[in-house]
């Protein structure tokens, strides 16, 4: 397969897009350069979607594809994508071109697809008739399958900084398979294999005799292609959700990665939290008591005050206070003492002439002060006096100045708190972290397969050791038909296992070749690759010249992209599909000694058809490009106007 | 001399309008905490008034007669609850009776009555604004 010209309309960043990109004869490589944001990966992903359709129903999908820069009203902007290729089928080279058109209606996207290959034109749309309709998908659908099924689609056009994922241990194993199932057309030796298989099941059953022995041997050959047919499933189950994994696994070692560090921060913040918390609380205390304190400031603070100060001056005034009664009561006791002594000298004659106690007592008692002299005071007055005296001089603020110095160590404290809590915050994660369930779910479906396959393939050998005891009983010898069968069965699975060796040995020479050359960190140090006999455990190895292996998972993530494109290359070259290969990110991790490796002798001869697609720190426009120059066929610049939001196309790489 | 004096409809004194204000600035520094442009908690002029007031009696210092009649009064009153509040009126009349026993004072006079009290005010608003005496008060 050859792509020859892609146009896009109104397709994300292009409005109008026409590319050539027809090859010449030895100059297989089409080099489109773009600046980063330039529109590099949006015309990978307009190379896929012509080829196997947008999975866009809804409105809202369909704004997240269509040219923003489009003033038109949203019933009438469109997205055409199309797609004119080459194919050889059976040695003719035929030509298609594949439109796609995509509109909204309603709020829901409609899609109409066409076809033209030969002088014939398949086309569909939502109003096509069903039986009309799926008439033309399988058609549309067989030119696709000729040419590189989607399935396959991710081995010839990738981004290679992802190629690297693609060494996980089972996704490696998994792109093998594929290739060698798929691109190599291993599995029609297999399918033929399994024709043979049951057409001589269904011999040796027409060779009983009896009919109960050849009900019960029917029904032996129908559990049988049942547990094969159950096998299948549940393998095709376990290769979508493997692929599923796989192309998750990053997004969810992250978002473990990323739970996990939510996690710690979550606690961290309510951590923080709980303690800014208690200080907002001692704040709140701090507020309480000092309202309640303020209240009564003059008792608090006044009084004590009075007391101190006033406290000799009031004692002496209320001993003042207390001594008028006394010398009341003086008086009163020495006017009865003088009244008695009065009447006792009267009663004996003794007083030459009579006198009264009040005549009498001012010479008995000192003389009484005056009333300016005297304070006036009520006795609540008195009791007021009486009561400040017996209150303490110190006030009671010390409490309050206490939380105040508690608090205001707690300012600072609460300061850093909150930096804290503002870095715990900033650095949690705005992920959906439902999607590890899903993951979860996906793996449980995994493990479910593995022992669902594992007890089918048990119960598969079981029967087949049943089946096997009694066909030796029960079937007569066998006669010269069902030994052609029991050889044509035999025959298919040696035949794909020697075209297996044979493609194998080819493939472990070109890969040895390859990172011989490629590998840097082990360049001229590859001695051999080993890919096993085995059509079911296929996977690879690397092995140094010292002997030792090379572990593919200890390799660096720029070895890792030189290993899987290289395994890609091998693979292609001995593959039945001959799509072109696109490479967005042409370089990925790749160092300026690969890069160079890369230029010279890996790019010119990957595929028929190569189309790159580079930034200028990729490949140089002046040193590396010369390298690969005489190997290139057309160069394009795409160029994006940022006001306009548009990219258009200039001929030659970043002239 | 009498000895019933009522502490009711006293006028305020001019003093009012500039040193009530900074008192209580003053006051209410106290329960300020770092960083706060202002106090969270609320002190009423009439606190501010009654501190004044006991500041004033605190003091020792003999009362001139010529100082009380510079006095200068406005026409609006204070509250009576400044003077009775929590029972404090017999400790603020013994305490007047007190410090103005040696001067000839006619209590039942309410423009005497008023110059007196605010002079005690101005007095104690005077102390307490002088350097640390407040905060030797709160911290004593």
């Amino acid at each position: 397969m050859t792509i020859e010209r892609l146009v896009l309309k109104n397709f994300k960043t292009y409005t109008n897009l026409d590319i050539d990109l027809s090859i010449e004869k030895n100059r297989p490589i089409i080099l489109i350069g773009g600046t980063n944001g330039g529109g590099k990966t949006t015309f990978f992903e307009a190379v896929h979607a012509a080829l196997y359709g947008l999975n866009i129903h809804k409105e809202w999908q369909f704004l997240e594809f269509v040219n923003v820069a489009n003033k038109q009203k949203l019933e009438q902007q469109k997205i055409i994508l199309t797609i004119h290729f080459t194919n050889t089928s059976e040695g003719q080279q035929q030509e298609y071109q594949l439109q796609r058109i995509y509109l909204t209606h309603e709020g829901s996207v409609r899609e109409h697809v066409q076809c033209k290959v030969g002088g014939h034109t398949f086309q569909y749309g939502p109003e096509t008739p069903s039986q009309e309709k799926i008439k033309a998908e399988r058609e549309i659908s067989k030119v696709i399958q000729a040419s590189l099924p989607e399935s396959l689609s991710r081995y010839f056009l990738f981004d290679a900084m992802e190629a690297g994922s693609l060494l996980r241990r089972e996704q490696l194993q998994r792109v093998i398979k594929d290739n060698v199932e798929t691109v190599m057309g291993f599995d029609r030796y297999l399918q033929l294999e399994r024709a043979a298989a049951i057409a001589l099941g269904a011999y040796k059953q027409q060779q009983i005799k009896q009919e109960y022995n050849k009900k019960a041997y029917e029904k032996w050959l129908k559990k049988q292609a049942d547990y094969q047919q159950k096998i299948v499933q549940e393998e095709q189950k376990l290769k979508e959700a493997l692929d599923y994994a796989s192309l998750h696994e990053q997004t969810k070692t992250a978002l473990e990665d990323g739970k996990n560090k939510d996690t710690l921060l979550k606690e961290k913040v309510n951590y923080t939290n709980r303690k800014l918390q208690r200080i907002a609380d001692k704040e709140e205390a701090y507020s309480i008591n000092c309202v309640q304190f303020i209240q009564d400031l003059d008792t608090h603070i006044g009084l004590p005050m009075l007391v101190k100060q006033l406290s000799p001056m009031l004692h002496t005034v209320l001993e003042k206070q207390q001594a008028p009664v006394e010398d009341s009561l003086k008086r009163t006791r020495i006017k009865t003492i003088a009244q008695k002594l009065l009447n006792l000298l009267a009663q004996r004659k003794l007083l030459k002439q009579p006198i009264s106690v009040d005549e009498l007592l001012p010479s008995l008692l000192p003389p009484s002060k005056s009333n300016t002299e005297t304070l006036l005071l009520t006795p609540e007055e008195r009791i007021a006096l009486k009561r400040l005296l017996e209150l303490p001089k110190q006030t009671a603020y010390s409490r309050i100045a206490q939380q105040q110095k508690e608090l205001q160590q707690n300012r600072v404290e609460q300061e850093e708190q909150l930096r804290y809590l503002n870095l715990y915050q900033s650095k949690l994660s705005k992920e959906d972290f439902s999607l590890l369930d899903t993951y979860k779910a996906n793996n449980s479906i995994i493990l479910a397969c593995r022992n669902n396959i594992r007890k089918l393939e048990q119960d598969l050998k079981e029967l087949n050791t049943k089946m096997e005891a009694f066909e030796q009983e029960k079937i007569a010898q066998p006669d010269e038909k069902q030994q052609e069968l029991q050889q044509l069965k035999t025959f298919f699975e040696r035949f794909a296992l020697q075209l297996l060796e044979r493609k194998k040995e080819n493939i472990e020479k070109k890969m040895k070749q390859g990172l011989n050359q490629m590998l840097v960190a082990y360049k001229g140090m590859i001695d051999r690759v080993e890919l096993p006999n085995d059509l079911k455990n296929l996977t690879f190895k690397l092995f140094h010249k010292n002997g030792n292996e090379i572990s593919l998972n200890q390799l660096n993530t720029a070895s890792k992209q030189v290993v899987v494109q290289c395994l890609l290359k091998a693979l292609h070259e001995h593959g039945n599909y001959h799509p072109p290969v696109i490479i967005d990110t042409v370089m990925g991790v790749l160092d300026k000694q690969s890069r160079a490796t890369m230029l010279e002798y890996f790019l010119p001869k990957l595929a028929h058809q190569t189309i790159l697609l580079s930034s200028d720190s990729e490949i140089q426009p002046s040193e590396d490009f010369t390298k690969i120059e005489p190997y290139v066929a057309k160069t394009y610049t795409l160029q994006r106007d940022i006001e306009k939001q548009a990219t258009s196309l200039a001929k030659g790489y970043f002239n | 001399m009498k000895n019933k004096l009522q502490l009711n409809t006293i006028k305020q004194g001019v003093w009012v309008d500039t040193q009530q204000a900074i008192l209580k600035e003053k006051l209410a520094a106290f329960f300020l905490l770092p960083d706060d442009p202002q106090p969270a908690i609320r002190i009423t002029n009439h606190l501010v008034n009654r501190m004044a007031l006991i500041a004033g009696l605190s003091s020792t210092m003999p009362r001139e007669e010529a100082a009380i009649k510079q006095v200068n009064l406005k026409s609006t009153t204070f509250f009576d609850t400044l003077f009775y509040k929590d029972g404090y009126q017999p400790l603020i009349t013994a305490l007047l009776k007190l410090h103005y026993q040696p001067l000839s004072v006619d209590w039942d006079n309410k423009v005497e009555l008023s110059k007196i009290v605010n002079y005690e005010m101005e007095r104690g608003v005077v102390y307490l604004l002088e350097e640390n005496h407040l905060k030797e008060l709160f911290v004593a």
